[in-house]
């Protein structure tokens, strides 16, 4: 089970950000001295982790070439994909299971040794932000506190109160925070087993579904650990929000696979074991639903 | 804590009916396919401001769960514009108390940004008694919108009989 904490742990995505030209000088106004003009930028991040927090990195890359003075690295900025703006507020790995639908068998297939998958994204920016957007009016500062805000929701879920996570010292927050940015695997599990419970006091289980199709939707469905004392399993869950795609009293094939940290994972798995395996760094394990055959054609 | 059907059920049958009656309530809708309220209140003192307020059910905290937005009307060029307000400070536009409010939440659906009150003492806030669970969780949080909406339940054929 290690092994595979520590594999989602160390997960990671190539990234191409393209900028959006409004936002770039003429090709005539780039400063002299300056090498040829930068349309995007390549990086590669943590699964575990949040977009934002590359906003600083990107935007400075871009920032000799841009038409404005750049006032805040945060504030006015978000990502696009294919013209979707892009919801920061969940881990990268689960927004990218989710809005590109991959289907990991059919990536596997489809990407060869001698080349990369690539997730292709806009940076954009402007004084009024898409709807489904954060406004981002503290910076780092703002995505510490609402990623501590997720653990709360995930530990009252787990333990019936938040009062576990609340009674932390500062100092405790911060080291929390601190792991996940300097991908210090250790300090965030001695941290994290203070607030996930043992397995048979677990009440509830942070779990959280993502959609892209028909429409973008997340659900989080009341997921109890026990169910008349069997372990409740991820197609009893899936068989209940989703019938028409997981019809579990049906010999029939369901239409939709569950994808969490990019692994296809089996529905008649309990959710607790998929949860101590795969839950991500903001204390839920997010599980992105993906149409058979939506990729494949 | 309440469960999710006596809070269908307290929404529809307590709720809505105490709403129908705060005198800055403009508009409301009782949404039954997804056992939520919407509600378009006035600001009790800016004329400019109207409260978008939604009431959904939390399966995380198994509590109400109250969500709002802010519409600011301008006139421009002689035409009358509603606007969306996220200012940085909302203590200016409502009675925040000790609640916590946090502009983050995007809404599961709709996926559109609100101002979410902070859920988690609920119970130890509302009591935990399940009958009339839900008056009492907006004779309390509804101070966030009215100072004064406690006044609604002075004259209230509830109380009068409870008085009894």
């Amino acid at each position: 089970m290690s092994e595979i904490r520590d594999l989602t742990w160390f997960g990671s995505l190539n990234l191409t950000i393209s900028i959006d030209p409004e936002l770039l000088l003429a090709s005539s106004n780039v400063p002299q001295g300056s090498s040829a003009k930068l349309t995007s930028v390549s990086i590669r991040v943590p699964r575990e982790s949040y977009l934002v927090l590359y906003l600083p990195y990107i935007v400075g890359r871009f920032e000799p070439q841009l038409r404005n003075n750049v006032v805040d690295y945060y504030n006015g900025w978000w990502f696009e994909m294919e013209g979707v703006p892009i919801s920061w507020n969940y881990p990268i790995g689960a927004l990218f299971d989710s809005l590109t639908g991959l289907n990991p068998a059919i990536r596997s297939t489809q990407f060869c040794d001698n080349s990369l998958n690539v997730w292709n994204l806009t940076l954009r920016h402007g004084t009024h932000l898409p709807s489904s957007v954060i406004p981002l009016r503290a910076g780092s500062e703002q995505i510490r506190e609402m990623w501590m805000h997720q653990w709360k929701q995930a530990c009252f879920v787990m333990n019936g109160s938040s009062k576990l996570i609340m009674s932390f010292s500062k100092s405790d927050t911060l080291a929390f925070w601190d792991a996940i940015v300097r991908r210090d695997l250790g300090k965030f599990n001695l941290i994290r087993q203070r607030i996930v419970p043992e397995a048979s006091s677990m009440k509830s289980l942070p779990l959280r579904l993502h959609l892209s199709l028909p429409d973008i939707r997340l659900v989080e469905p009341v997921c109890n650990t026990y169910d008349n004392g069997k372990e409740t399993l991820l197609s009893d869950v899936l068989g209940q929000e989703f019938p028409e795609w997981f019809n579990i009293s049906s010999v029939s094939a369901s239409l939709a696979k569950a994808v969490a940290q990019g692994i296809d994972i089996p529905v008649e798995a309990p959710v607790l074991a998929l949860y101590l395996q795969l839950a991500s760094f903001d204390g839920f394990l997010h599980v992105s639903l993906c149409l058979e055959g939506q990729r494949e054609s | 804590m309440i469960a999710e059907d006596i809070f269908q059920k307290q929404l529809e049958t307590e709720l809505v009916p105490i709403l129908r009656r705060w005198p800055l309530c403009r508009e409301l809708s009782l949404l039954k396919h997804n056992g939520s309220v919407v509600i378009l209140a006035r600001h009790p003192e800016l004329v400019d401001h109207t409260f978008q307020i939604l009431i959904q059910y939390s399966t995380i905290y198994q509590e109400p769960q109250l969500l709002f937005k802010i519409w600011e009307t301008r006139i421009v060029d002689q035409v009358e514009i509603q606007r969306l307000s996220f200012p940085g400070d909302v203590s200016t536009l409502v009675n925040t108390q000790d609640f916590t409010i946090r502009s983050d939440y995007i809404h599961n659906t709709g996926r559109d940004l609100w101002y979410s009150i902070h859920g988690c003492d609920t119970g130890e806030i509302v009591g935990y008694q399940e009958e009339s669970y839900l008056e009492r969780w907006c004779s309390i949080y509804f101070t966030i919108f009215d100072p004064g909406f406690s006044n609604l339940f002075i004259y209230s054929d509830h109380y009068v009989v409870s008085q009894d």
